[in-house]
């Protein structure tokens, strides 16, 4: 019975049979004399060792460690049944499975290559040649594409503890590289634990440990057998590598890889009996209605009734049905419970979960990436980014092991071949797996586009992180912008507007009406989700919401479109001209509105006097009239008192020139070297002499970036005209009343507190190129 | 005499403009059309105006229609670019940068 149990539960089972030879010969004793006790022996001793699955023990029960514990025979042997053990788990255990399917899914979930040659033109050849030469084609069984092919080997790599690939390179018959992948259960016989200095595990050694050649066997698809197949060197005879071993080290002598789930077979194995037992807890509990305390043991007829099935063994079973509901009385040693049943308990729940806990920690992903995304705040972040660790490991490796050698392999066999040009950078190229993972991405998105705003990290990081090659995007990019654009035009003929107008509607993003419509509709904002995303907002994917938002940016369009027509229906109804299209001429003379001809103008030759306006003074708002009164307002009047009076005048005296535009500076004055030497800041005052100039962060900002490039100092120059303007009447002014402050520096502080210039713009100049130290305290205004 | 876009009452400030860049844009606005680019006009003006928006919207279409001249270019864009930064502010003033007699003396 014994021999018949070995054949039915395999050869692998023998090795838990005792170890010592009093042991064997007490099991054999009691085969011969008391088989059925020995059976059970035996059953128990399986199940024992079972229930540990064998995980880090080979035999059924071991003592302390030795250093003989850790030789490599011992290792071979263990990592052989430890591969077994993982494929049992893996294809019976939903946890293992959906490890396996994540470690593949988000290593190589997408798979790109990027040449980087430096040549526009090149790349562009190498990339599509690579497109095309990793298709199933590669697959010499014709199945898989690279990416799918190393899905499968990422597979082996944390079931089976690595795969291998066979390069097939081209021969006359047939120009292309192709690939094939071999399990790691057919590298070596498993039946054979030879370890000599120069073999082990099915791999051939060579001076320094140096793999040279791997014995592949193959696995009879009816019976499981595996046969001696071939043995392939890892280098060809030119050199070249012909085998891809891809296995993950642990140590500096390794041969063969371990399966990831190592330390994690038991665990995983505890929680599908935790969860067996727990179950069929609960099924006796959920088929348990009550419990009737009786002195007699006995059920009386009431209140339940009493039926009596055949089984399906011919036996009488009897069921016991409490009636529907009814008045029921008993005597006083008698009380129903209903049953109550608390399974699991919460501590079950919680060993549980820990188990599985301890399976995630024994293949090295966090807990919340494998079997949930549960928690918040820093922990699922610190989480979230071990999982990123994790999973670039395992891609580096493939990259290292796989995909770069193919990688040159495919590129050396076309540029033999004539397919592809040859380049000095031919080998520069990367290959580019999935998206950087995220626990949340806008939250990524937002910290990633402030860091490249910043300078922190390139666009093509960024692009990197998201398996987006840079090129592309680019030519993407360009393609969409000019898409954007010839919407925005054919929406612009249809509603009679510029093309410039509608585009930021269209794109709706602050961003891309810069400089283009900056006031347009603002952007459509949907309505935030608090619960969205694990630590911030996160990306909404609710096709009902697209919708609603395509809805809403349908509807501000048109508002907006709207707008700018009754604005122009408007100035229509005033008797305004327009042309047969109904576009408003911008222009005197109703020229339809060309961009090259001249605005209506007033008077195009004649400027009109200061005080003249064309428009009434605005009726202000209560807060906008607080406004104005916070600050000395410059109008048409003031501007044209200082052009006309101060600027030109003042820039001459200093012997400088008037800076126009947006410069932050008014006047620039040239040094002894004829280089920009002194910015002024001039302010003309004609009343509230007494003011405060204030300066704020924009303008402080952009007169220190003026200095700082020009290697100059700016100078603040007020001129107070309070007593000047209109002196003797409108329009007649004296000069001879100017007072001028002057500060070496530039910010906020009172008019007061400047240093009062004597001798006129003499003076002035003198002070400007007074050394700072040596200027009066009050002309001292430099932080 | 630069020239600041300051946003309400205690708002952002912006220097759009020096002296010379803020006359040459008046020379502009006054060479457009009062009626079709109010905002624009009432803005060089009287140096205030509360409708932001449409004020953007003279701005561009007059940049279209009426090219000025780089320089006062220059100052239209630093001008957009205020607005775009402060669309929730309710009024654009054009001021000195300085303020009243300040009452605390600082």
């Amino acid at each position: 019975m014994n021999e018949e149990f070995k054949a039915r539960v395999g050869h692998e089972l023998a090795k838990l049979q005792p170890r010592s030879r009093l042991a064997r010969s007490v099991e054999s004793a009691l085969g011969r004399y008391a088989p059925a006790l020995a059976m059970r022996r035996e059953r128990q001793r399986v199940e024992l060792a079972r229930f540990r699955a064998q995980g880090a023990y080979p035999n059924s029960g071991r003592g302390n460690a030795s250093p003989f514990e850790h030789n490599p025979y011992r290792q071979d042997r263990e990592q052989r049944q430890l591969m077994w053990n993982s494929i049992e788990q893996i294809d019976n255990s939903g946890l293992a499975e959906s490890i396996t399917s994540k470690v593949e899914l988000y290593t190589v979930g997408s798979l790109r290559y990027q040449a980087r040659t430096g040549d526009a033109g090149v790349n562009k050849i190498y990339e599509d040649l690579m497109r095309e030469k990793t298709g199933v084609n590669l697959d010499i069984a014709g199945e898989s594409t690279l990416r799918k092919m190393c899905g499968i080997a990422l597979r082996g790599r944390v079931g089976k503890g690595g795969a291998v690939f066979d390069l097939l390179r081209s021969d006359p018959d047939d120009p292309d590289v192709h690939l094939r992948g071999i399990e790691y259960d057919r590298i070596g016989s498993p039946w054979d634990f030879r370890v000599t200095p120069n073999y082990i595990g099915g791999f051939h050694l060579g001076p320094g440990g140096r793999k040279t050649a791997v014995d592949v066997y193959s696995r009879d698809r009816m019976g499981g057998y595996y046969t001696f197949e071939e043995t392939i060197p890892i280098f060809d005879e030119f050199g070249r590598r012909q085998v891809m071993h891809l296995f993950r080290p642990t140590q500096f002598d390794p041969h063969k890889g371990v399966t990831a789930f190592k330390t994690a077979i038991d665990n995983i194995h505890y929680l599908a009996q935790i969860r067996l037992l727990e179950l069929q807890t609960m099924q006796w509990a959920a088929t348990q209605t009550a419990i009737y305390y009786t002195q007699t043991g006995e059920m009386p007829e009431r209140p339940f009734q009493t039926e009596f099935r055949q089984d399906g063994m011919g036996g009488q079973t009897r069921i016991v049905h409490a009636r529907g509901p009814e008045l029921s009385s008993m005597s006083v040693d008698e009380k129903v419970e209903m049953f109550d049943s608390q399974r699991p308990s919460p501590n079950v729940l919680a060993m549980f979960l820990n188990t599985v806990n301890e399976v995630c920690i024994a293949v090295g992903l966090p807990m919340t990436f494998v079997y949930g995304m549960n928690g918040n705040g820093p922990g699922i972040r610190f989480e979230g980014a071990q999982a990123d660790r994790a999973i670039g490991a395992e891609f580096a490796t493939l990259d290292e092991q796989v995909l770069t050698p193919v990688g040159h392999a495919i590129l050396q066999n076309a540029i033999r071949n004539g397919e592809a040009p040859f380049h000095p950078l031919w080998k520069n190229g990367r290959w580019i797996g999935p998206a950087k993972l995220s626990i949340d991405a806008g939250y990524d998105s937002a910290a990633a586009l402030n860091e490249n705003k910043e300078g922190v990290i390139s666009r093509s990081s960024i692009l990197m992180d998201r398996s987006v090659d840079e090129d592309e995007e680019a030519a993407q990019v360009e393609a969409e912008a000019n898409d954007w654009i010839d919407r925005a035009k054919r929406i612009a003929k249809q509603q009679d507007c510029t093309w410039q107008e509608i585009l930021p509607m269209l794109r709706q993003s602050s961003g891309a009406s810069s400089g283009v419509a900056p006031t347009l509709p603002s952007p459509v904002t949907a309505p935030k989700d608090p619960n969205a995303g694990a630590t911030s907002d996160g990306v909404d994917v609710d096709p009902d919401h697209t919708q609603k938002e395509l809805k809403a940016l349908r509807a501000s369009v048109d508002t907006a479109v709207a707008e700018i027509r009754t604005a122009r229906l408007v100035k229509d109804a005033s008797g305004h001209d327009h042309d047969d299209k109904g576009r408003f001429p911008s222009k005197g003379g109703g020229s339809g509105g060309k961009k090259d001809a001249p605005a209506k103008k007033a008077e195009p030759d004649k400027k009109p006097a200061a005080n003249e306006t064309r428009t009434p003074p605005p009726k202000l708002s209560e807060k906008a009239q607080r406004a104005k009164d916070a600050h000395v307002m410059v109008d048409k009047d003031i501007q044209r008192y200082a052009e006309e009076h101060n600027e030109p005048r003042t820039a001459k005296a200093l012997g400088g020139v008037s800076f126009p535009n947006g410069e932050p500076i008014d006047i620039a004055v040239a040094g002894k070297d004829g280089k920009v030497a002194h910015g002024v800041e001039l302010k003309t005052v004609v009343k509230n002499a007494n003011g405060k100039i204030t300066m704020k962060g924009d303008a402080i900002a952009r007169k220190a970036a003026w200095e700082k490039k020009n290697k100059a100092q700016i100078h603040t120059v007020v001129l107070d005209d309070s007593a000047v303007k209109d002196a003797h009447g409108p329009g007649q002014h004296d000069e001879s009343k100017r007072k001028i402050y002057y500060a070496n520096g530039y910010g906020s502080f009172r008019i007061g507190s400047m240093h009062p210039v004597e001798g006129g713009m003499d003076g002035l100049k003198k002070l400007m190129n007074t050394p700072y130290k040596k200027l009066p305290a009050a002309a001292q205004k430099r932080k | 005499m630069s020239t600041y876009a300051q946003f309400d009452e205690v708002g952002e400030q912006y220097q759009v403009a020096s002296n010379t860049g803020w006359s040459e844009f008046g020379d502009w606005c006054e060479s457009l059309d009062a009626e079709q680019f109010p905002n624009v006009v009432q803005l060089f003006e009287h140096g205030v105006t509360e409708d932001l928006r449409g004020l953007a919207s003279e701005l561009l279409v007059a940049l279209e229609e009426n090219s000025p001249d780089e320089k006062t270019m220059g100052v239209v864009n630093n001008l957009l670019e205020a607005l775009k930064t402060n669309e929730g502010a309710g009024a654009i003033l054009i001021t000195s940068g300085i303020t009243p007699d300040d009452p605390t003396g600082s």
